[in-house]
């Protein structure tokens, strides 16, 4: 009578991503919109960009994820670099989003309706899971769909597929990784506002990964604590076996991170 | 009789606040409890963590033979509960908030028309488009669509009309011949004093007292009211030898005497007042 239920978790999510599809339809489109606006226009930006950037600051550059300027004639190059950037407005979103699906059951009460039926704790904390998860892969893959059809349009040979695939999944991996850990602060608390303190962790990660950059050796462990560097499009198109470490690494601290947030979730009191 | 809810020695402790002090009562089959108390007194507390919402600080609390936290999602099944607060998902219509609240549990749509429609609620609507006292409807349709053997509400009636008031105790008289167990708190104490069998009172996170309506009903307490020719007006509650009331009034030239006995209501209020009982 208190075993745990698949088709529970299931449930609960279809119920939730109905109750939240026009935040994800949302975001969905626009981070579409967006992806084509600037991938559509890979071969004028080319020559614009070449011209702008020359005189800016190499820190600039770095900060926006552009280290040398010979992506600008690949497609696949020119998408990594609008990746990177892409990547910290869809963590923000599936952290906000992760924490808030939690935070907000117990903010507006409706928690009390919820655990009234009859599930248990565990199972509305992996339906939130799952649901989060649901989002995350229908907004990451409305960009990647995105940027594939302008890849096609005008990617020309630089344009090549399986290269393209490579760094969307393995880059989009950071943005995976947020989910988690906003997971884990939702699950632990909701007496502050986890989506904000989220998100904060999410552009912390950013910067300091751009400050290992900058200080070369002195500040090179910095780079650990950033997935946007470990995982960079450069680091996912290389692959090599140093990013393949350091994923199962981080995954095994999202799963961590995961598995705690639902062990203190079902043994703290709700906020209400 | 079998106790349905058996409460030991239950504290909630929140930090270094102390909302529930080691309370123990319990609750036999067929009974109407009512729980009442000031606002603050502990009431919520106690029942949130009677459905797994919160946890004791100490003691234990059983349902039908379970422990509301190891069995918690077990009790789910054999109770129902329903939330002060009718806080539900705005964008979805009662009739989908059914059929949800249905999947998971052994109901049938057809109930929750029938009770919908003896509820006069429009299911059609979304919540967002329900007034308060309909959003309480939404809540009282689901709790009775779960079947539980334990009804465990809290301020069930607040924000329904008159009218749907008396349908609610209707329809909770009708659940208890069939032996089910009602544990319900109230502000409303002339509802306690009509529909319930025995009415426990807290005060500042303690019980202070288990009032057994039939015999509260068996006029111990008197009130008395007075007024005296040279102005002096007083009122209090007496408890003991009439005669000995009478002979101390008599001393006294009275412009105006009342005596009766307390009612039920009148006795609950006197914990929410704090007030004394003169001997």
């Amino acid at each position: 009578m208190n075993k745990f239920s698949a088709k529970n978790v299931i449930k609960l999510s279809r119920f939730d991503l109905k109750n939240n599809r026009r935040l994800i339809v949302g975001w969905m489109v626009s981070v579409f919109a967006i992806t084509f606006l600037y991938m559509i226009l890979f071969s004028s930006m080319k020559e614009m960009a070449l011209a702008e950037w020359d005189s800016m600051p190499v820190e600039i550059l770095e900060f926006m994820g552009i280290k040398s300027f010979s992506i600008m004639n690949d497609y696949n190059g020119y998408f990594g670099m609008m990746y990177n950037l892409l990547l910290i407005a869809i963590s923000i979103f599936t952290v906000t989003f992760s924490a808030g699906i939690i935070f907000k059951e117990e903010k507006s009460k409706t928690i009390e309706f919820l655990y009234s039926l009859h599930l248990s704790r565990m199972e509305i904390y992996f339906s939130k899971v799952l649901t989060a998860v649901v989002a995350f892969l229908m907004v990451l893959l409305s960009l990647i769909a995105s940027a594939a059809i302008c890849g096609f349009l005008n990617g020309g040979d630089t344009f090549i597929l399986s290269d393209f695939f490579q760094i969307s999944f393995v880059s989009g991996f950071i943005a995976f990784f947020f989910t988690g850990v906003a997971l884990f602060l939702g699950g632990i608390t909701t007496r502050i506002s986890v989506g904000m303190v989220s998100a904060m962790v999410v552009v912390a990660s950013y910067l300091l990964g751009y400050l290992g950059e900058l200080l070369k050796y002195k500040g090179n462990f910095l780079l650990y604590l950033s997935p946007f560097q470990l995982f960079s499009p450069t680091n996912a198109l290389d692959m090599s076996s140093e990013t393949v470490i350091h994923l199962v690494i981080y995954t095994a601290v999202m799963i961590a991170l995961v598995a705690f947030g639902a062990i203190v979730y079902k043994r703290r009191d709700f906020n209400i | 009789m079998e106790n349905c809810i058996q409460v030991e020695n239950f504290t909630k402790k929140y930090g270094k606040f102390t909302a529930v002090k080691d309370i123990s009562f319990n609750v036999k089959k067929g009974e109407i409890v009512g729980f009442v108390g000031k606002n603050g007194a502990g009431k919520s507390t106690m029942i949130r963590c009677m459905t797994n919402m919160l946890f004791p600080t100490e003691g234990s609390i059983k349902i039908l033979g379970m422990d509301s936290i190891k069995d918690a999602k077990a009790i789910k099944s054999e109770i129902s509960y329903m939330p002060s607060e009718t806080e539900l998902y705005e964008r979805v219509t009662s009739k989908e908030l059914f059929k949800f609240a249905l999947s998971f549990g052994k109901g049938e749509m057809k109930q929750a028309n029938k009770l919908a429609e003896y509820f006069e609620l429009d299911i059609n609507k979304k919540i967002s488009e329900l007034s308060v006292g309909n959003r309480k409807k939404v809540s009282i349709v689901l709790m009775f669509l779960n079947k539980g053997k334990v009804l465990v509400l809290d301020e069930p009636t607040s924000g329904l009309d008159p009218l749907m008031q008396n349908k609610f105790f209707s329809k909770i008289k009708e659940e208890t011949e069939k032996g089910v167990t009602v544990f319900l708190s109230s502000h409303n104490l002339s509802e306690i004093e009509r529909n319930c069998t025995r009415a426990l009172i807290i005060k500042d996170g303690i019980i202070v007292d288990d009032l057994n309506m039939d015999e509260i009903n068996v006029a111990k307490i008197q009130s008395v009211t007075y007024k005296t020719a040279d102005g002096k007006a007083e009122s209090y509650d007496y408890e003991g030898n009439l005669n000995k009331l009478v002979e101390k009034l008599s001393t006294l030239d009275l412009n105006f005497l009342e005596i009766r006995p307390k009612s039920v209501e009148e006795e609950l209020i006197r914990y929410y007042k704090g007030g004394e009982v003169h001997e």
